[in-house]
This record gives C-alpha cells, structure tokens and sequence, in this order.
C-alpha cells in the first residue's frame, strides 16, 4: 500500500457514491431491460436491479462509518431485492458488507476485499452459477480491483480497475454464454452492475450523474400501484409499436390527456397507461405513429363499484356456472374460511387479474401480483408468507426470475416454508391442484414436484426484434412460441405457430389443454383458437378458455 | 343363538353378501317432494338416478325414524342373544343417533350401537366382518371392540364428478376448500367421519391413477371395494386396475344407494376397504 496515502473515504462520502451510482442506473434501466435473450418486450432486470437498489438506499441518512450505511444498505436491498437480477445484487451488497465490517474508513485495500466478497456471496446465491452472467463480472471486478490495489493503487485507481473490469467482463459475456451470443445482446444483470460501479466512479471524478440523452424512462412501475382512490374515468393501457416514435414527444402528448399517467419505452415500442375520460382521443393521437397492441380500457367506476361488491374483480369468459345453488359470494367465504383453517398455507405470484382469481379458487391463501413485468421484492414474497395463519407454508414462484427472492424470503421469514420451484404459471396451477391436506408437507411437496413435470407450458408472443433463440431464427413481428420457456417456434400467422407448439409436445399422451387468455385477448380469439386445437386433437377431453390477464403472452397454454 | 348384525342400507353391501352374512338393512328414507321411498327397497337404483338427473324436484333423505329401528332390533331379539347394528357416520347424518335412541328404548334387548364415521362399502365391512365373527359364535362384546378397532383402518376416497350435490345437500363441511373453483376440475375427498378435501384432478383417468395410487400406498388390504354412481365402466376400469392390489374376485363393486346419490350425485368413482393393520 505504498500509494495509499491519497485516498479513504468515509461514510457520507460512501453514502453520496451509492446516490450517485442509484441515479446513474435509474437512467439506464431501459437500455438494461433491452438487454433481452428473448425478442420479447419483457426484460426487466435493469428495473429490478434499480428498484433493488432504490430500496437498498431508501431513507438511509449519513453517518461517519462504511461500515454502519453498508449494514443499513445490504438489509435494506436483501428485504427489496426483486427478481433474479436484484437478488443476486442484494448478495453482492451483503458479501460487500461483510467485507467491510465494521470499518470507518473505507481504502483501497479494503474496497477491493469487499468487491471479492460481494462475488462469493452472488456465487452462493445461485444453484449452478452460470459463466457469462452478472457472476462473472462482480467476480472480475474483484480479481481486478484486489490486482490494483496489490499494486499500491489509491482508492479511485482501485475503483478505475474496477470499472476496467466490469465493462471487459461485460463485453466478454457473449463470448461465454450461447444464448447471449446468439441473441446478439450482452448479459443485462452484468450491465447493470457495469453502470452502477460507472455512477460511483462518476461521482469521485466529479463527472456528474445527470445524463443529458437519457430517455425518461420511468421504469416499469407496476400498473396497479399507481392507482389512487378518486381515480375516476376508464384506465386505458396499450402497447404502440412502431419506428422512429417521438418517443418524448408522445409522452408529453398523454400526459396532457389523463392523470396516472406512465410512459415507458422508446423510439420502437411504447408501453403507456393513463386515467383518462376519453380514451378514444388518446387512442387516435398515438396510432399515427405505429401499430397498437395490448389495448386495454377499463372503466373504473365500474371496476371499483364491482370491487366492491366480490372483493374481486371478475373478468373469465368461457366458464360455466358452477355449485348453482350456493351464492358465489357465500361459495368464496366458506372457501376462504376453510382455506384458512387449512394446515397448509400457499403463496403464488400471478401475473395477471384472471391468474389471481383461478389462484384464490384453487386454494391459494395469498396471491401476490406479478411475474413477467414487475416481480415481487423478497419483502413483498415474505410479508405474504407471514400474512398466512400456517406455520407451514408452501410457495410457487410461477416465474424462474422470481424464484431466487423467493429462496431470500424464505431466510428472512420465522415459518417453515418450501418451494416449490415452478418455473411457468400453468405449473403452478398443476402444483395447487394436486395440494391435498390429508397429507404433510413432506408428502405434499413430494405430489407438487410430481404434478409440475406432467404439465407442458406453451407460450404465444410476438417478436420485438430480430434475433436467433435457441437456434430458431425469428424476425419481428412474427408470433414467437415457447415450450417450457424454450423458444422453438416463430411463424407469420399465429395458428401456424401453435400448430408447430403443438406437435412438439406430441399430444397424444395429453386429455386436457387450457387456454389462458393474455391481457386485452378477447374471448371470440381464445374460442377459435379451441375450435383448431379440438378439431386438431379429437381425442383431447377437455379444452378449457381462461382468462389469465398476463401481459405481454396473448396465449398461455397448458397441456395436461 | 348367535349376535345379529344390522347396518343402514347406506352400507352398500351388494345382496348376495347381504343373504350369505345375514345381514339386516335399515332403509333410510328418500323424499321426492312429498312421496316418499325406502332407500333401496321401493326404488331401483336406476329409476333413483334417472330421477334425480332428469326431473325437476331435488329429492332430499331422511334417517329411519328410532321406530324403524326398534321394530328390527324387536324382531331380531327374539332369535339371537344380542344385537350389533352399525352405522353412517354421526357427523354425515342422525342414522346412529336414531339407532341408539331405539337401543335405549328397549333395555332388555342387548344393543351395540356403533359410529363407523364411513359411508357405503366402509361400514359394510364393519357389517360383514361383524356378521363373520357372529358366524364363529363370538360374543356381543368381543365383536363390539373388534369392530371398533376396524374403524381406524378404514379407508374411502372417492372422485366427484361435480360438487353441485354435496353443496345442496349441505354435506361439504371442511369440503369447503373445493368450492368456488374456477377451472373445470374433479374434487377427490376422503370420507373419515366427515367429507374431507383431497387433491383435485382433471380427468377421470388420472382420477383413476390417483385412487390406484392411494390404494397401492394403503395395502395391503383385508377387504377391498370399488364405488361408482351409475359409472359402471370407470369402476370396472379401476376395479381392473387395483388386481396387483387385491384379487380381483374378491374385490367387491358397488353402486352407491339412492342416499349417497342425492348427496354426492351421479358419477362418483372410489374406493374403500379395511387395511390389514
């Protein structure tokens, strides 16, 4: 350490470092979520890594020791760590934190410490830690930052190492990782982590965090969120996809027209809601600038006066009355009562209204909303483990990107509580389905792992760009489909696409397909689609219409 | 002078089994609005069924009256040194209560009144068994504690073709958790003293998978029977499939009584049986 004399940092300069690096991903969240293996327009983990880290840094008030704001912080991110992306973040914190201590100072020596143990603790996060990813660069941040500081580098030369490091190993990902490399993107979390340590190094050089091009995107704020009690008028969402967009221009335009208004995306896609009386207007204004898909209008009044009136808001087409001689609403509290007084307690995430109702009549004591879009923090997963009466509590993640802060919540909860690793919603489904109280957790968990395996889940969306999945070539706007999250088919009309999904499962070892209808698809599109499969597979003994109300996938099928 | 044994024809026990144990069934009653009918013995089954899916009157059912019971106990008395009379659980139905009531009324004939907390083929092995240890020449008591101890071994699922029944005929208890379902699927339940939620299923072949399963999990089995409400088929299909469970020829098919239909409805499929320990 012969050159250290230049450089320490106390705690309030460290806090003002982590501000900076916060506001420096907060600009760069949609160029992070663009970074998507799947030419679909879902990425989300620049949102979670700075929805992550904005929780890690909420109301934290300066204090003269590292060591005390980064306790604060690492607790503070473990609790709001969403998705994959932003649980593995919230470890590297933590490994951070336990790598400074309780040291007042932070150094050069220090620093470089502490980056190595954030990667040991993102390592150990994670399974089968996968090369190529957000792993690898914390890793290589360290390597680098612990070479420099073994130099005698002062504490900014460390950190310079450190930026050095992150954005060689961010170049290098799709060198490691195939799907990266065929989908022509780098690794998203690994970004993400290149621009937070971009903001720190930002703020000691002076440089400033403001970023003069960057698009104002608002991150994908969860639509439900957003919504105030004297909301009033039709909640209006769509999907405008187009070319050379005005992206800000457009934005100023919606805002001027409605209230709650959000707008995100860019000069391709714009994804936007807003409160407005007339719905019609700001409709007309946006489709001269491209196609519009996932239009949604709802009326509030009406949402809220039924709301009221069943405690949900029921939205499913293509099902029958069901126990006609018993009030559905009397048929709901003897389930609830029964629900509760259960010895087993379950939490699903669902990603849409229609998911969270089949979830609450399946036997789900707590749905917590999101998935695809907007996945729900540890805490969110925790206090919904925690509301349960049950000591013993199962969980379905339902989504691969939530299961890592569903493993956190399980740490940070006083309950007993296995998960259940289902990667896609119909497998939820599957699993709830075969839950079964006469028998123990063990036995019942045991059933559950069974039941997900028998179920194929096929997913329709639409390409937002070009790119090669799986060694399936796909153009946008073509209808893309995923098998058990594998992208296998891409195809001009979605029937064909379907038709393809549907040989690839080879159905004849399957009786029943659900069709789950994706937010704004219409009943009259999920019955046609039946009438193909039934006509298709007359053997099939049932083929069932639901409306799941996820975004994004027009058709969520399940094959049982 | 032997014990006689009397069930309720609850007990589904199919009338050769019936003849060969000397076995005497109390009818419970069905009422059509106002015409009423002994349950398995005014009107076939098929003619219950058939009425129960085609017309417009729901029928309701109604345990025998104590009347009912002390007239058999009254006949019974007069040949055999005591009665065992078993019966629909206590907590699906007054049966036992009304049967204890008529045990109380005549103090001088010795009665066991027990609760098989079962229904159909689950108390009718209590009955047959009871009716083979009364064969041997076993005494009251002895017959009495020995079924007492079958009731824990007991075992009865069942699949639900729909829940519709249950819930009109207010039999669901902690069956509860099953309603208000949004997907189109098939309730399983257990019968242990009450109607217990189990699994759901999809179709009736994995409903048959699963009743194969919880079987083969039980085994292996003193007595062994398959349930079905006017579902012939799927109840030969599993009764087929429970042979590396139990021997097929002795593997008793029931149809469920009149009684079970009004409440469970057409198109159950089950099992139950006694396990050997």
């Amino acid at each position: 350490m012969t050159n250290a004399t230049t450089t320490t940092c106390d705690g309030t300069q460290f806090l003002v470092a982590l501000q900076a690096a916060a506001r420096w991903l907060e600009q760069h969240v949609g160029d992070v979520n663009a970074l998507n293996v799947f030419p679909v327009p879902d990425g989300d983990t620049g949102t979670n890594m700075n929805l992550t880290l904005g929780a890690a840094l909420k109301d934290v008030k300066p204090q003269a020791s590292v060591g005390a704001i980064c306790a604060i912080v690492q607790k503070q991110a473990l609790r709001g760590a969403r998705g994959n992306s932003g649980v593995i973040l919230s470890q590297i914190l933590r490994g951070f934190s336990e790598g400074i201590g309780n040291a007042v100072q932070l150094d050069a020596q220090l620093l470089a410490l502490a980056f190595t143990r954030g990667a040991e603790r993102a390592y150990k996060a994670v399974m089968k830690p996968t090369e190529g990813t957000m792993l690898t660069v914390i890793r290589v941040v360290g390597e680098h930052a612990q070479a420099a500081a073994d130099d005698g580098a002062s504490l900014e030369v460390v950190l310079q190492a450190a930026v050095d490091g992150a954005r060689a190993a961010v170049a290098d990902t799709p060198n490691l990782l195939k799907q990266l490399r065929d989908a022509g993107v780098v690794d998203a979390g690994g970004q993400g982590i290149a621009v937070i340590l971009d903001g720190v190094l930002r703020c000691v050089q002076g440089q400033g965090v403001e970023r003069p091009d960057a698009p104002v995107v608002t991150a994908a704020v969860a639509f439900q969120d957003i919504h105030s009690d004297d909301d009033f008028g039709y909640c209006t969402t769509f999907l405008l996809e187009g070319a050379e967009i005005p992206f800000e221009q457009v934005r100023a335009q919606i805002a001027s027209m409605g209230s709650s208004v959000v707008v995100v995306g860019d000069d391709t896609t714009v994804k936007a809601h807003v409160h407005t009386l007339r719905p019609g207007d700001v409709l007309n204004y946006v489709i001269d600038f491209g196609a519009l898909t996932h239009v949604e209008i709802a009326n509030m009044d009406a949402q809220r006066a039924q709301l009221h009136a069943t405690g949900a808001v029921a939205a499913v087409a293509g099902r029958e009355p069901k126990e006609a001689s018993m009030g559905s609403h009397v048929a709901e509290q003897a389930r609830a009562a029964a629900v509760e007084q259960a010895p087993i307690g379950v939490v699903a995430i669902a990603p849409g209204p229609g998911w969270a109702e089949i979830f609450h009549s399946a036997q789900v004591g707590e749905v917590v909303t999101g998935g695809q879009t907007m996945n729900p923090s540890t805490a969110e997963l925790a206090e919904a483990i925690e509301r349960l009466p049950q000591q013993q509590v199962i969980v379905l993640p339902n989504n691969s990107n939530i299961l890592l802060a569903a493993k956190q919540a399980q740490e940070i909860v006083d309950k007993q509580v296995t998960i259940i690793p289902t990667r896609t919603i119909p497998q939820g489904v599957a699993a709830i389905l075969s839950l079964n109280y006469e028998f123990d957790l063990e036995r019942n968990v045991k059933m559950m792992q069974r039941a997900i395996e028998k179920v194929r889940t096929i997913e329709i969306t639409t390409a937002v760009r070009d790119a090669t999945v799986d060694g399936t070539e796909v153009r946008t706007g073509q209808t893309i489909g995923l098998l058990d999250d594998k992208l296998i088919a891409a195809g001009d009309t979605c029937d064909r696409v379907v038709d393809k999904m549907l040989v690839a499962v080879g159905m004849d070892d399957y009786e029943v397909v659900t069709i789950y209808l994706g937010e704004g698809v219409g009943d009259e599109q999920g019955m046609v689609l039946a009438e193909r499969i039934r006509a298709s597979y007359p053997h099939l003994e049932q083929v069932e219409i639901q409306s799941g109300g996820q975004p994004f996938y027009d058709f969520i099928l399940a094959i049982e | 002078m032997t014990v006689a044994v009397v069930v309720d024809s609850t007990a589904d026990i199919p009338a050769p089994l019936r003849e060969q144990y000397e076995i005497t069934v109390v009818p419970l009653l069905i009422l059509f609005g106002k015409e009423q009918y002994r349950d398995g013995v005014d009107m076939s089954n098929e003619e219950f069924y058939r009425r129960l899916i085609e017309g417009t009157v729901h029928p309701t059912t109604s345990q025998p009256s104590p009347g009912d019971f002390a007239e058999s106990y009254e006949k019974l008395a007069a040949e055999h040194e005591g009665i065992i009379s078993i019966h629909l659980g206590g907590k699906l139905s007054g049966t036992v209560r009304s049967a204890q009531q008529a045990a109380d009324m005549l103090p001088d004939v010795p009665i066991k009144v027990i609760d098989s907390g079962s229904v159909s083929m689950g108390l009718g092995f209590l009955g047959i068994e009871a009716a083979k240890m009364a064969q041997a020449g076993q005494k009251l008591d002895e017959i009495a504690a020995a079924v007492e101890g079958l009731i824990p071994r007991i075992r009865l699922w069942a699949v639900l073709d729909t829940l519709t029944y249950l819930v009109r005929g207010g039999r669901i208890g902690r069956g509860s958790a099953f309603l208000g379902n949004l997907l189109n699927v098939k309730p399983m339940i257990y019968v242990r003293g009450e109607v217990l939620p189990g699994e759901r299923v999809r179709t009736h072949k994995k409903a048959i998978a699963r009743l194969v399963e919880f079987a083969s999990d039980d085994a292996p089995f003193l007595d062994l029977a398959v349930l079905h409400s006017r579902s012939e088929a799927y109840a030969n299909e599993l009764a087929d499939q429970l042979s590396s469970v139990f021997p097929r020829d002795q593997l008793v098919v029931a149809e469920l009584t009149g009684v079970i239909g009004v409440h469970g409805g057409p198109g159950i499929v089950g099992i139950t049986g006694i396990t050997r320990s």
